[in-house]
């Protein structure tokens, strides 16, 4: 047996190291630039992603391997599972670019160092795409993490977004703590972190006590990140703190993230455990949609009501995640489909509470929106379309998300989750249409301040939306693609 | 005329109608020609969309069905489709026709206001997703279009949207209509996957296999429910009246012959599909009856004329519903003929309500009367609709009702159903009498109320279907409509109805109770004054607002009390997360299969001479662990958790696992180095308050109890799973032996833990080092921002300022006892860590304890010496240059070694390739250097934390 170091072909990873690289040269940049000038680093960011997109792209239906150590099994793998990741999150920044620029300027956060954070954040999402090993998701969830926690604090005088950061940070360092112990138990019962030979394992000895708790561990900890009850305590306050543009960030990539994770674990790893984490997973998500539509209804303000209504949607996705279970194909992709569809739409109605938000939490109230269609009128229409969205009203990309997900999930026989996601849907209308409502019906002083690349950002978003919600078909394809590929490697193929 | 341009030029007509409303908007356009003259324009899409869509009539007569479809979705077998048959025509020609009248209704109505052009495109809107619902071919396209009525009914009814009645009353009934689309969307999801499609040609052909589903109850109940939100079934029944603050021409429009009837045409369209079952017929009839008698009793109280209106709507929903329900060919025939009936003549009484609104500026009965002098057009129309809606002859109504109670006299049924309908009917007898008489003929009860006859075009919308309701019934002979009726009936029936529209049958059963529900009605109506105020003191018993209220107060409730979980304190957010944990634990647990009874527990035996240095250590172990919780003093618990984690490593030591017992030991005592800086950060008033939380003290008991709790059921979940894990795992690892057998000769390392780190995992190293730096980078951030302006960046001045003003911990300078050995650690601490990092492949050590040991000395010189002086002797010691050159140095390190090896981050040994003489075992390999990467990484970061903990802060600045 002899020994070859790690095979690794850098071309394949190269969209996570052009992120990476962006990161690190804006920090060098940054040293030999004078104070004054900050403008570069926008530019920096973007074109990061924008190339780091190019050749993620151009890796499409590749079914690439690498970082292959001397266990055979790669630990990085370009898949196009991990390709749509990637996508989504490359995305994600790009259109959380636009949106932060004018906040930023406004609130006096406008430093090179929130874009580079922005791209080691990403870096992390994407490796946590792409991992194929336990010990890189929990790497990947530290990289995604840490730089969060630095941008939730960032308007640090205010006790509101310290308080933000710190939460986060305790909570995110505990639950890393109990993702970790559990990876730890899943090594000691299989003797490996790969996750491919996880799942030989228990195809060979079936599964045992140390497995399921590492299972169970690791599913807290995922659970975290995705904001699921009863994991989600942390998110109202520190979405409520966070800087808005980060909230957007978080609300979008981390959770997106969270699902990549669960989905390998779960679906990649455990696949045979589905007897048993199928009831759990469902009745995380019924927790999840009830106490997030729920308590979504109570809030005053706009931050905090968009915090429970991304925990409610953790928890739809959480339906397709069950529904994997039975029914892999349509499950995975119907999850896919669900947080790229949601990535428009959530981000599209966090542009207008940035634009709304005069000075760091002032106008995040939802009296805020009162009288706003008559001085905005196209982004009160994007903005009633993406609460539209967010329900579930065709012709939107939400209802299609939905009903991809409602679909998966009868035909894996969930009904009664159905029904739950059904009853909370309607439920959720109540909230959301109540902003459509003080848009609409009210007159009232509230004023956007908005650039022209949130504007056109918001115009993307609510385009894609539409064109999610008439045309799904180009992107089920792809989802269905990315499982594909995803559930190829599965089978050993 | 091909099928899909018949089916699809409708609905894009309607569409181009909405886009020339829309040209209106423009100010001038407007101004140019008024809204008067406006809507004959507009009036022309729907009436070539009704043309349109008359032209097939013969062949839906023959039973054609015309079909249109798209691919939407290929992979899930979905398409978009349309479905036009007798059935859907009956309500196309209602929508367009009625549709016609109102655009030119409103015309009238909103005469002189400058926005109108609004309310024209809504309707027209409303219209195309309406004449869409009807003719929708699929689940999908029919649920796009039921959202779409719910959506434009909601801006119709909010038009005036400055009232707050008129907000409160849409917002209601969108909420009502559009939740039930969900769940009708979910039940027909649940009939197209029993029947395999979508499209109702395959749904309305399998209706064996859905009835015999084991979900036909599920889909039947969601169907149902989304049926009933929409025609105001009871108990959702309570959104139509509100929604009476609609502008007149939308109520007559939406709430008479369109949105209300959309449950109605598609109950009667699946029937086929999920009828002729008993829950089928129980349901429908009971809810039917129910709305049936609480829109008559509840008709007759309103004092708003739109209001009776509206309920007496409900009652005529109910009753079409219940005649759904009814499995036979004389319901069939009841119900087309009540759906048409219904439509003509609520349309045209809504449009007199509005036009005595317009005219006299009211709608409350008790102040209007004698009317028929100032209004005599308006009083010959209302006088022709109202005689239809009572039911008598020789009106339409009057057939509606005939055949009405001719189906409920079936032998199969219970006679309650044909005592519900008279009664009904003598109501609705009544309320035609208080919509007609009362307001046009006696004398007129307030002198205030000035009235005038309406303008003529506005007059002409509701004669015209106020005279088709006496000349349909007047036309001689077996005619075409009798046809349409019939092949509409059976499209919906599933086989044959015959209809004659014949007004006299003879005396017969139908006759006999139709004469007792007129005279019952009249002697209602005669008593109706002391009726009424009888039913107001019955009070509000019978409003089911309560019910919606109590809905939404329920979720508010619910809401208020998920919020009061979250209030703000981590700790209550720890205890909720590890009680979730331990849960899901035991969940998985709790399967059989995996239960603990088959496994082995280890034994208390310890094996070899060290066998009382185990015993010692487990001693110190849970002897600390204790401690921790006993000791009051933070300061004190600190330094027993610090003592636990050294047992601990004495345990790994004994284990043999040297490598593992020196990082436990090093973290150990930075992590103890860096509680003790935090815990001097922090408030003493703080501290003291926590120190005071104690078991005796009364009101912090629960918190301490729950928090006991939460921490003993984490701690024997851990402990059960160690227990299981120690005894339960494979015993030999799978990689182990290999690492051992390759270690030496493939890395050149003796340490396999050196080697596995430096070399066979080292891009997970490379990873975790940089991790560590961004932890080490986030701390600086979280713990203060200020650091930086005392740190790197602005160092140069403030050295020369002021010197060693800070001192170290406590505020006094060290003694020189404690000085002494502070200076003499860190030279020892380098040697030390250097030392490891060049054996580190052989010995236990490697870069991070040696970074780790570095960072300790340092540490020790900020608490002895103090922060600034600490910065100003050591120049050297900049956090984010050590990060920056450790992670650059592991780069260019691999990158360096791939050219030479061809793997990034592979072995290779620079010394042996120059040729260096070196002390044995000392290579200046690859691995070196990426030790030594480590080693800065880790020493870079742990400044970091350092520096953010140990600097004087603001608060000193003054005063040092």
């Amino acid at each position: 047996m002899e020994f070859t170091p790690p095979e690794i072909n850098l071309l394949i990873v190269a969209p996570v190291l052009i992120i990476m690289a962006a990161g690190s040269l804006g920090m060098v940049i940054d040293l030999f630039m004078p104070d004054g000038k900050k403008g570069w680093a926008v530019w920096l960011a973007a074109i990061g992603l924008l190339l780091a997109l190019a050749q993620n792209i151009a890796l499409w239906n590749g079914n690439y391997e690498t970082f292959i150590p001397q266990n055979g099994v790669a630990m990085v793998v370009m898949d196009n599972f991990a390709i749509f990741l990637n996508a989504t999150f490359l995305l994600t920044g790009l259109l959380v670019i636009p949106l932060s620029r004018s906040y930023l300027q406004r609130t006096g956060l406008e430093k090179p160092e929130y874009y580079m954070l922005l791209l080691f954040s990403i870096s992390g999402m994407m490796l946590m795409g792409m991992a194929n090993d336990l010990i890189l998701v929990f790497l990947a969830l530290e990289v995604l993490s840490i730089p969060l926690y630095i941008m939730c604090g960032m308007l640090w005088p205010r006790p509101e977004s310290e308080e933000s950061a710190m939460k986060y940070f305790l909570l995110g360092a505990f639950s890393s703590a109990i993702f970790v112990f559990g990876i730890a138990l899943v090594y000691g019962a299989t003797t490996t972190t790969a996750i491919p030979l996880i799942f030989d394992a228990v195809a060979a000895n079936g599964l045992n006590a140390m497995i399921v708790t590492g299972l169970a561990f690791l599913m807290v900890g995922a659970g975290f990140k995705v904001a699921a009850v009863p994991f989600h305590m942390w998110t109202p306050d520190v979405y409520e703190g966070a800087p808005t543009p980060v909230t957007a960030f978080m609300s979008v990539g981390a959770k997106i993230a969270g699902f990549a994770a669960l989905l390998r674990v779960l679906m990649l790893a455990l696949p045979q455990a589905s007897g048993e984490w199928v009831t759990a997973v469902a009745v995380l998500s019924t927790l999840t949609l009830i106490i997030g539509n729920v308590v979504a209804i109570r809030q005053g303000n706009i931050k905090r009501m968009l915090a429970y209504s991304s925990i409610a949607h953790a928890g739809y996705i959480l339906i397709a995640v069950a529904a994997a279970a039975d029914n892999p194909s349509a499950g995975v992709s119907s999850a896919l489909f669900y947080m790229f569809a949601y990535l428009f739409t959530n981000l599209g109605a966090f542009g207008m509470v940035i634009a709304l938000e005069r000075n760091y939490g002032e106008g995040n109230l939802l009296d805020d929106f009162k009288g706003l269609a008559k001085r905005h009128p196209w982004l009160s229409l994007a903005m009633a379309y993406f609460m539209l969205s967010l329900t579930g009203i065709p012709p939107t990309g939400g209802f299609s998300a939905k009903f991809y997900v409602f679909g998966a999930a009868i035909e894996a026989e969930l009904y009664w989750l159905v029904l739950i996601g059904v009853i909370t849907s309607v439920i959720s209308g109540y909230y959301y249409l109540r902003v459509v409502y003080l848009m609409y019906m009210f007159d009232g002083e509230g004023q956007l301040i908005t650039g022209r690349a949130l504007q056109f950002a918001v115009f993307v978003m609510a385009i894609s939306t539409l064109v999610l919600g008439l045309f799904p078909e180009g992107l089920f394809n792809l989802t269905a693609e990315a499982t594909l590929s995803a559930t190829r490697l599965l089978a050993g193929g | 005329m091909t099928q899909t341009t018949l089916l699809l030029a409708p609905l894009i007509t309607l569409l181009l109608g909405t886009a020339v409303g829309f040209v209106f908007a423009h100010p001038t356009l407007n101004a140019r020609l008024p809204i008067t003259r406006q809507v004959w324009l507009l009036a022309l899409f729907p009436l070539i969309a009704f043309i349109i869509l008359l032209l097939p009539v013969s062949a839906l007569n023959d039973g054609q069905i015309f079909l249109w479809r798209v691919e939407w979705l290929p992979p899930f077998g979905l398409q978009l489709g349309l479905y036009y048959d007798s059935w859907s025509a009956l309500f196309a020609l209602i929508i367009t026709f009625i549709g016609v009248l109102i655009v030119i209704y409103a015309g009238q109505y909103f005469n002189g206001q400058q926005d109108a052009w609004r309310f024209q495109v809504y309707t027209l809107l409303f219209m195309t997703s309406m004449l869409g619902l009807v003719m929708a071919g699929d689940v999908l396209t029919l649920f796009i279009f039921w959202e779409g009525t719910s959506i434009t009914s909601y801006l119709l009814i909010a038009y005036k949207y400055k009232d707050p009645e008129a907000r409160a009353g849409a917002f209601r009934s969108l909420f009502i209509t559009g939740g039930g689309g969900i769940a009708l969307l979910a039940g027909l999801l649940f009939v197209s996957y029993v029947s395999g499609s979508t499209q109702w040609t395959d749904i309305l052909s399998s209706g064996d296999r859905l009835r015999s589903s084991e979900f036909y109850t599920v889909m039947l109940a969601l169907v149902a429910f989304g049926a009933f939100a929409k025609s105001a079934q009871f108990p959702a029944h309570i959104w139509l009246p509100g929604a009476m603050s609609a502008p007149t021409p939308a109520s007559a429009y939406l709430h008479s012959a369109t949105m209300v009837k959309a449950g109605i045409y598609l109950m009667a369209r699946l029937n086929p599909a999920l009828g002729f079952t008993s829950q089928w017929f129980f349901l429908l009839t009971v809810v039917g009856m129910a709305t049936m008698l609480c829109g008559a009793y509840l008709g007759l109280k309103q004092k708003d004329l739109k209001g009776l209106l509206a309920y007496s709507t409900i009652a005529q929903l109910g009753i079409l519903m219940l005649l759904i329900g009814q499995e036979d060919e004389e319901s069939y025939k009841a119900l087309v003929i009540g759906i048409v009936a219904h439509a003509l003549y609520k349309s045209a009484l809504f449009m007199v309500a509005g036009i005595i609104d317009h005219e006299t500026g009211t709608r409350d009965i008790t102040r209007l009367g004698g009317l028929r002098r100032a209004m005599p057009v308006s009083f010959a129309i209302a006088l022709l609709a109202g005689l239809s809606m009572a039911g008598l002859p020789p009106m339409f109504g009057f057939l509606a009702k005939e055949t009405l109670l001719a189906a409920t006299l079936h032998p199969n049924l219970q006679p309650v159903l044909a005592a519900v309908s008279v009664f009904t009917g003598a109501l609705m007898l009544a309320q035609a009498g208080l919509f007609v008489i009362d307001t046009f003929l006696g004398q007129p009860r307030d002198p205030t109320v000035h009235a005038h006859e309406a303008p003529q075009p506005m007059l002409l919308s509701p004669a015209i279907p106020a005279a088709l309701s006496l000349i349909i019934v007047l036309l001689p002979g077996p005619k075409e409509e009798s046809a349409f009726l019939a092949a509409a009936a059976a499209a919906a029936f599933g086989s044959k109805v015959k209809v004659s529209l014949a007004l006299f049958h003879g005396l017969n059963a139908p006759l006999l109770l139709s004469i007792i529900a007129i005279t019952l009605g009249s002697v209602i109506w005669y008593f109706r004054w002391p009726l009424r105020a009888w039913q107001d003191r019955l009070g509000a018993a019978f409003t089911f607002n309560r019910l919606y209220a109590g809905v939404l107060v329920a979720m508010d409730k619910g809401g208020y009390v998920a919020t009061r979980l979250q209030q703000g304190k981590l700790r209550t957010y720890l205890v909720i997360m590890i009680l979730a944990a331990v849960s899901l634990v035991f969940f998985f647990m709790g399967w059989p299969t995996y239960s603990l009874a088959g496994l082995t527990w280890p034994g208390l035996d310890f094996p070899g001479e060290m066998a009382l240095l185990r015993f010692f250590s487990l001693l110190v172990v849970t002897g600390s662990a204790l401690a921790t919780l006993v000791l009051n003093r933070d300061f004190y618990a600190i330094l027993a958790m610090s003592a636990m984690g050294l047992g601990t490593a004495v345990w790994f030591v004994l284990e043999p696992a040297p490598d593992v017992a020196l990082v436990q030991i090093v973290v150990d005592i930075l992590s103890l180095v860096i509680l003790v800086l935090t815990l001097a950060k922090l408030p003493r008033a703080q501290r003291l308050k926590a120190q005071r939380m104690r078991w005796a003290e009364r009101p912090s008991r629960p918190l301490l109890l729950r928090d006991a709790i939460a921490s003993i059921a984490i701690g024997c979940v851990v402990a059960l799973i160690t227990l299981t894990a120690l005894t339960s795992r494979p015993r030999l690892s799978q990689v182990t032996p290999y690492y051992i057998a390759n270690a030496k000769e493939e890395t050149g390392a003796a340490d396999i833990v050196g080697a596995i780190i430096v070399d066979f995992r080292a891009m997970d190293t490379l990873i975790e080092i940089t991790v560590f730096s961004l932890a080490g980078l986030g701390v600086f951030t979280l713990l203060n921002y200020a650091a930086r302006t005392h740190g790197d960046h602005a160092q140069g001045e403030k050295k020369v300022r002021r010197t060693f003003s800070t001192l170290g911990i406590g505020g006094r300078r060290a003694s020189p006892f404690l000085r002494a050995p502070a200076y003499a650690l860190l030279p020892v601490a380098l040697v030390l860590g250097i030392v490891q990092m060049m054996f580190g492949h052989d010995q236990p050590g490697d870069g991070f304890t040696a970074g780790v040991v570095i960072g300790l000395a340092v540490a020790l010189w900020y608490v002895v010496f103090g922060y600034t002086e600490t910065r100003a002797r050591l120049p050297w010691l900049r956090a984010s240059v050590l990060i920056a050159v450790g992670v650059l140095l592991a780069i260019v390190n691999g990158i360096i070694v791939t050219l030479f090896t061809d793997h990034f981050l592979g072995n290779m040994d620079y010394g042996e390739l120059v040729g260096l003489p070196l002390p044995g075992g000392f290579h200046i390999s690859s691995s070196f250097l990426f030790e030594i990467a480590i080693c800065l990484a880790v020493l870079g970061s742990a400044t970091h934390m350092l520096n953010a903990l140990g600097h004087p802060g603001e608060e000193e600045e003054g005063t040092a």
